[in-house]
């Protein structure tokens, strides 16, 4: 990878392309919000290449309150993007799409994927390309980090990788070949997606991936490029844990068992159900306790109706849905919990962001999800972590009883013992090695980590 | 601000509506036209209702279900034996076809026609939607209905979801206190 070396009167200059960046609430926003601004702190000069506000209006939903925290040196350049398939105004409905739905998504689909294997988000590209071709016009580009997904952001970077040779790091949430729940493929070797991560691996300066399997897995895929592949975990972000350990719950008042994210279709939200129904009924500690589910249910605005079917009928046992949480508020919230939950889909692949946020509250952590999930190597060694040895009833409701009575009993020590636990993973921690080595790769007057230390 | 709300699917997710229309910033006369039947809580917190479907739909018994399969000796080629796997692949063959018609109707977009060829048909129905300012689909099937409506008369809204219903109620809410403001302050 050619690295250019004009970089000897001036702060060097960052490209960051992502998709969902503030106000936009999906889950993935808060390391595209951390990854900039740790950047921006760092002494780089940032431009965000992201979509337009009304996009997440629209769409995802918005949590205005996250604006607030972009750094102010940061450069936010905003173009139009259409998430046509997810389009609510019948309004602008063409007359197809409202006569001959099957026709249209097949013609949609087709249209959309044309110039980037990515439905929804294929057609993005022109606009992007164009819009990276005309910052580093107007100010060099010295690096882009494109973060995924969507995964055409790649498509920017490598743009101004094509026509410049301008370095780049993909940084991946989840993966893009890789099914991080079954652990199969997503695309097939030889399809348009694997044709383009290939390329793009190839020419990559870093890759950057979400934990350790995930890596792993795409160093086999890709062996010649192994050593550019990094861990850097998602982590808390500071200020969001509480300043104080959390106080013992009165013993004689309900304990409220707390969830905050996206409850996705992955999650065992049924199973938890069952368990809870469960617990609630045999053990005393959970007598009239609650179990509050804050986020969203489904990836987008609306409540899917099959997980809000499902909450609706556990009503009876205290499982409330409380809505979304705004960034200001989530600290708050944790406060308010005596117990966590910790939800999530089944594979070995799968890290929530959630659960360095919640090892951070030093609360007990009830983990109700496949054993073999990548949030077990973060939650290992946590002094208060619950997990559940099967999805089974029996055994969900034996780990929240058993949570029910730490969140009782538990001492000063070990309360201690989980807040520094979560130290290690504050956002920062993971961050500022990559910066380093990338502000010594593309600034030759400043030297790599490695080579300060020895 | 007067809101139509359309389903056209067989069961109305009514408890979703009553929430939508308590959670309304701004209160606003709220009128259903559903196909299947809505629960008497919605009933009360509606305006006015209009039912195109049957009232009500009891559950029918499967007839030739997974348990049905006579039980029948499992050597030999008896008669009972052949009848039942003959009976067996009958299922299969229709239980087939009638997926390929379901995908065929779908892709042709006919159960949105039903839902508005029935609406047309009904001069009730008809003349809720010529009253409302922002005609809410509840589901696939009512999306023609709400776009076939904002042809008609541009002036009408139509969104899918009670989610943009929301935001789409808030928009116009505001917009409707800024013009009469402006009203006021033109006519002092």
């Amino acid at each position: 990878v050619e690295i250019r070396t004009d970089m000897t009167s001036r702060r060097p200059h960052l490209l960051y392309v992502a998709w969902g960046y503030p106000p936009c609430r999906g889950g993935g926003v808060y390391r595209a919000l951390a990854t900039a601004n740790a950047f921006a702190r760092s002494g780089w000069d940032v431009t965000v290449l992201t979509v337009e506000r009304e996009v997440f209006e629209s769409y995802t939903g918005v949590d205005a309150s996250l604006e607030a925290h972009v750094d102010p040196s940061i450069d936010v350049v905003r173009i139009p993007f259409t998430l046509t398939a997810h389009e609510t105004d019948l309004t602008r409905y063409s007359w197809t799409r409202a006569n001959l739905p099957g026709v249209w998504a097949i013609a949609h689909r087709r249209r959309d994927t044309f110039r980037f294997p990515e439905p929804n988000y294929g057609s993005w590209r022109t606009g992007l390309e164009l819009a990276a071709e005309d910052i580093h016009r107007r100010r060099p580009v010295d690096l882009v980090v494109a973060t995924a997904n969507p995964h055409v952001a790649f498509a920017a970077a490598r743009r101004l990788n094509k026509i410049a040779g301008v370095p780049y790091v993909m940084d991946y949430r989840d993966a893009w070949l890789l099914d991080v729940f079954t652990g199969g493929r997503l695309h097939a070797v030889g399809s348009r997606a694997a044709r383009w991560e290939a390329g793009l691996v190839a020419r990559a300066h870093e890759v950057w991936f979400v934990n350790e399997p995930i890596k792993a897995w795409h160093q086999e895929l890709y062996p010649p490029y192994a050593d550019r592949m990094h861990v850097v975990a998602n982590g808390y972000d500071d200020g969001l844990a509480p300043d104080q350990p959390p106080e013992l719950p009165d013993p004689d008042r309900p304990l409220t068992f707390g969830y905050i994210g996206t409850v996705s279709p992955r999650v065992p939200l049924a199973e938890f159900v069952a368990g809870w129904r469960r617990a609630r009924a045999d053990s005393p500690d959970l007598r009239d306790a609650r179990a509050v589910i804050r986020g969203y249910l489904g990836y987008f605005l609306t409540p899917r109706p099959d997980l809000m079917a499902i909450v609706d009928g556990a009503g009876d046992v205290g499982v409330q849905f409380g809505g979304p949480v705004s960034k200001t508020e989530v600290k708050d919230v944790y406060e308010h919990f005596d117990v966590l939950l910790l939800l999530l889909g089944a594979g070995r692949y799968v890290t929530s962001g959630k659960v360095f946020e919640y090892v951070a509250t030093g609360l007990p952590i009830v983990s109700v999800h496949d054993p073999g999930n990548a949030a077990n190597d973060v939650l290992r060694g946590y002094p208060l972590w619950f997990p559940v040895a099967t999805l089974s009833a029996q055994d969900i409701a034996a780990q929240l009883a058993a949570a029910a009575r730490a969140a009782h009993t538990v001492d000063e020590a070990t309360r201690l013992a989980c807040r520094d636990f979560g130290e290690r993973y504050s956002r920062e921690r993971q961050l500022s090695p990559r910066i380093a080595a990338l502000r010594a790769a593309v600034d030759p007057t400043v030297r790599a980590p490695a080579e300060v230390a020895s | 601000v007067r809101i139509v709300v359309v389903s056209g699917g067989n069961t109305l997710p009514s408890e979703s509506v009553v929430s939508f229309v308590s959670d309304l910033d701004q209160p606003a006369p709220v009128d259903v036209i559903t196909w299947g039947p809505p629960s008497a809580k919605l009933r009360r917190v509606c305006d006015r209702m209009v039912v195109l479907g049957p009232l009500s739909s009891p559950a029918e018994p499967v007839p030739d279900g997974p348990d049905q399969v006579p039980k029948v000796p499992l050597t030999g080629l008896t008669p009972a034996r052949i009848k039942a796997a003959v009976l067996w692949r009958r299922r299969r063959a229709r239980r087939f076809a009638r997926s390929k018609v379901a995908r065929a109707r779908s892709m042709l977009g006919r159960d949105r026609a039903r839902t508005w060829r029935r609406i047309r048909r009904s001069a009730p129905a008809m003349q809720l939607l010529a009253e409302a300012d922002l005609v809410v689909a509840l589901d696939s099937q009512a999306i023609r209905a709400g776009w076939a409506m904002s042809r008609r008369q541009p002036a009408v809204a139509a969104v899918l979801g009670l989610a943009s219903a929301q935001v789409a109620a808030r928009r116009m809410a505001v917009a409707r206190s800024a013009f009469d403001a402006e009203q006021v302050a033109g006519s002092g």
